[in-house]
């Protein structure tokens, strides 16, 4: 890629929770972060450092109470709906009363116009997360793996600019989750989405991404960047590649001495 | 295919009965008026039934029930869901709701009466009454709960807010409509029956009264067991169409009320 | 989503002017719309007949005094019946099989439809109405009991087979307090039920109870008098749940929200 500008940049970011007594809660503070296209980038931290909350302001699910969000050089508020986020809840937020085909649609019924087109759309995309066969399954009639892909489809189905990602494998059990990891990196060869990644497993940030994003602890701030820079296609023996286990390493270590900083395990 | 031995039993269970019921009947009480036997009750309902007379009451009562039912499910839902979503409306309505909920419907009739008159019109504010109660509560209840994920994933997806309304909130809150369906359902029938016992000139409440009053224990063994039947078949009949609407929800808890 | 942030004092300052701008309503609507004593009172002159109703001339309490016994009879009977029945029910998939439609039957029709059977039997008199109250109690609860055994955690009864728990100590330390829940929210069904029971009793030839009172005022037309009658009622009503939630709290400390109605 060429120096092109890039799809997201945040200048001095910070966020605030109204708090219980008088003072608003930092959350975050002085975020400057920049995502080129078709970038992966994960996010880890230690529990509470606002990981989540940063997804969210980047969605416009929450406002920022400083700092700028620009979307292809262009302020995040000024965009119109073109520039949809697709984000990918940790909870498996289908609908239940939909089909797995109708809850991919969710997002295209406002915006593609023609039903047989929409349709198209969403098979297509439930075939990309390896669903088809399942387009008239329920919800309640799949396991949480498949509900995470329909859950990544729908996501994907809107063209977003940018694939926002939250802990999406979290509720999986430990086998599901690393074919659910290789399921992602197949299916990212394939779009090339620019995609944000918050996760609290160290092993899945390095395995998924280009470069690796450690939090400190609340009031979160960018404390390290990671280049990852293993040749793809990875697998699951890059897991147990040299680099790997110390990239790994590394990024341990820095989060074990934010932890320590604040104070120890369980506070934050 | 072989039913399966819970309903083989309850059938056993029901034949038995009615078939004790006779002997009993027949052989030990004297007096017919204390306990008709079955087979006498059935030969009324069927004169009743040839005669056209129990087609004018039971039309009559299901007129009613309609009439309040329907209307009462739209105004319902509507000012459910305006309580559920607003809270300033639910502070307001609240108070009312509350009232008018706790009010047995018993009470209520004859001051309906008093109102309305014994005419048909009276019938259907107490059905209407009775199942609005029931249904506002539980949509609102259903809006209120309505799992916040669903919200963000609308905002996420820069859902407008009719959107919003019509895919996420209403679907979602459609098992507890129907819950309060179901209490409007049982309710409502006590309600109108009741006021048409109490001052009516047609209606199988005007039916019961009209049997113990004319001591006539044959029609009014025929009216019970109809009315008996009514309430059974509402009961399954809502069963029935409350799991297709919410296929996911695993009714595990026996939701008992009415 | 309900619209955020409405504090706790408008939250009052909503409902006490819904409250009042309802009542001025109503006194304006009697007063200057009907104008018809006998179709609508104001709440004034219902406030004063209830003061009169009470203070005055006591006639209030008989009445409150008859209803409230033929409650408390009724009620109690179905609670020692129906109880333990339920339980037995429960105990065996057999007895249920046999029971339920029965049992069905009876709790879904309008009980209303009854009410002249026992008349029949029993005759005009107190015993008739207790009868009444009594099935309008015990199906709900006899329900509940059931069901709330039913539906008690697979794993509880597992655990206590792991520790060789006789029948007895099952029932008593995990069946009970598991199902408690359930008999409560029957309990408190009954207690509706049962009071729609007595006034529908005392619909058929009573001479004295609420019910009476507030049926021969409906015939008089005596509107004020109807009101106090069912605002009693009411009272009754929510008092009854009241306790029923209290004893809840007590007895089930443990759940914390509870299911939804």
């Amino acid at each position: 890629m060429t120096t092109t500008r890039p799809v997201l940049e945040l200048r001095n970011v910070g966020a605030t929770f109204p708090g219980t007594g008088k003072e608003p809660v930092q959350i975050l503070t002085n975020i400057n972060l920049s995502v080129r296209e078709g970038e992966f980038v994960s996010i880890v931290g230690p529990s509470g450092c606002g990981k989540t909350t940063m997804l969210r302001v980047v969605n416009g699910l929450m406002p920022a109470s400083s700092g700028e969000i620009l979307i292809d050089g262009e302020a995040a508020g000024q965009v119109g709906d073109q520039l949809l986020m697709g984000f990918v809840f940790q909870a498996a937020s289908l609908l239940p009363w939909r089909t797995s085909l109708k809850n991919v649609l969710l997002g295209l019924e406002g915006r593609v116009h023609d039903g047989r087109d929409a349709d198209e759309i969403a098979r297509k995309y439930l075939d990309l997360v390896g669903l088809t066969g399942f387009e008239n399954h329920y919800p309640h009639q799949l396991s949480g793996g498949m509900q995470q892909r329909v859950n990544l489809a729908r996501a994907l189905a809107v063209n977003p600019r940018i694939l926002l990602m939250d802990e999406p494998f979290a509720a999986l059990d430990a086998q599901t989750r690393s074919f659910m990891q290789l399921e992602l990196l197949r299916i990212w060869t394939q779009t090339r989405k620019t995609v944000i990644f918050v996760t609290h497993m160290i092993a899945e940030a390095v395995l998924l991404s280009d470069r690796v994003i450690v939090f400190s602890h609340r009031p979160g701030t960018i404390r390290a960047e990671c280049n990852v820079s293993l040749p793809r296609p990875r697998d699951m023996d890059t897991k147990s590649s040299p680099q790997f286990l110390d990239l790994e390493k590394q990024i341990w270590k820095q989060i074990e001495e934010e932890v320590r900083d604040a104070g120890g395990f369980g506070q934050s | 295919m072989k039913p399966r031995p819970a309903f083989t039993r309850g059938a056993v269970s029901v034949v038995a009965g009615v078939a004790m019921w006779e002997i009993c009947a027949r052989a030990l009480l004297e007096n017919e008026l204390l306990i008709p036997p079955p087979t006498s009750v059935a030969r009324t309902f069927w004169s009743l039934a040839a005669s056209g007379e129990l087609n004018r009451h039971f039309v009559a009562t299901a007129t009613e029930f309609a009439l309040g039912f329907g209307v009462a499910c739209i105004v319902g839902v509507a000012l459910g869901y305006l309580m559920g979503r607003y809270r300033w409306v639910d502070e307001i309505m609240e108070p009312w709701v509350a009232v008018l909920s706790s009010v047995p419907v018993v009470t209520l009739v004859p001051l309906i009466i008093v109102w309305f008159g014994i005419g048909m019109f009276a019938k259907v504010v107490v059905v209407f009454k009775v199942t609005l109660v029931a249904v506002t509560v539980n949509t609102s209840a259903g809006i209120k709960s309505v799992d916040r994920v669903w919200l963000e994933l609308a905002r996420s997806m820069r859902m407008s807010s009719w959107h919003t309304t019509w895919k996420i909130r209403l679907p979602a809150a459609l098992p507890f409509i129907m819950t309060g369906m179901r209490l409007g359902v049982g309710r409502a029938l006590l309600g109108v029956v009741l006021a048409e016992l109490i001052a009516s000139e047609a209606g199988l409440g005007y039916l019961l009264r009209e049997s113990s009053e004319m001591w006539d224990s044959p029609k009014l063994f025929a009216t019970i067991v109809l009315l008996v039947a009514i309430g059974l078949a509402n009961f399954s009949l809502i069963r029935r169409v409350e799991q297709p609407m919410a296929p996911w929800r695993r009714t595990a808890e026996w939701s008992m009320d009415a | 989503m309900v619209d955020g942030r409405v504090s706790a004092t408008a939250r009052t300052i909503l409902r006490l002017s819904s409250v009042v701008a309802g009542l001025l309503g109503w006194h304006y609507l009697a007063v200057v719309v009907v104008k018809d004593g006998g179709v609508l009172a104001s709440p004034l002159e219902v406030l004063a007949r209830a003061y009169e109703m009470t203070v005055v001339t006591g006639e209030l309490y008989p009445h409150l005094f008859a209803s409230s016994m033929i409650f408390f009879y009724g009620f109690g009977l179905s609670l020692i019946v129906a109880v333990p029945l339920g339980f037995v029910l429960a105990s065996t998939r057999l007895a249920w099989d046999y029971a339920n439609p029965w049992i069905t039957a009876a709790y879904t029709a309008p009980g209303v439809a009854f009410a002249p059977i026992l008349l029949f039997w029993f005759g005009i008199g107190t015993g008739s109405k207790v009868a009444i109250v009594f099935l309008a109690c015990s199906f709900p609860v006899l329900l509940n009991v059931y069901h709330g055994m039913r539906v008690v955690n697979r794993e509880y009864v597992e655990l206590a087979r792991c520790y060789r728990l006789t029948r007895w100590a099952l029932f008593r330390h995990i069946l009970l307090p598991a199902s408690l829940p359930f008999i409560l929210a029957g309990v408190r069904l009954a207690v509706g039920r049962g009071l729609t029971g007595v006034a529908v009793a005392e619909w058929f030839g009573a001479s004295e109870g609420l019910g009476y009172l507030i049926f021969f005022a409906g015939q008089t037309l005596n509107v004020p008098t109807l009101f106090v009658g069912v605002a009693v009622f009411t009272g009754l009503g929510i008092a009854g749940f009241e306790i029923v939630r209290q004893v809840e709290k007590y007895a089930t400390p443990w759940l914390a929200g509870g299911p939804w109605k």
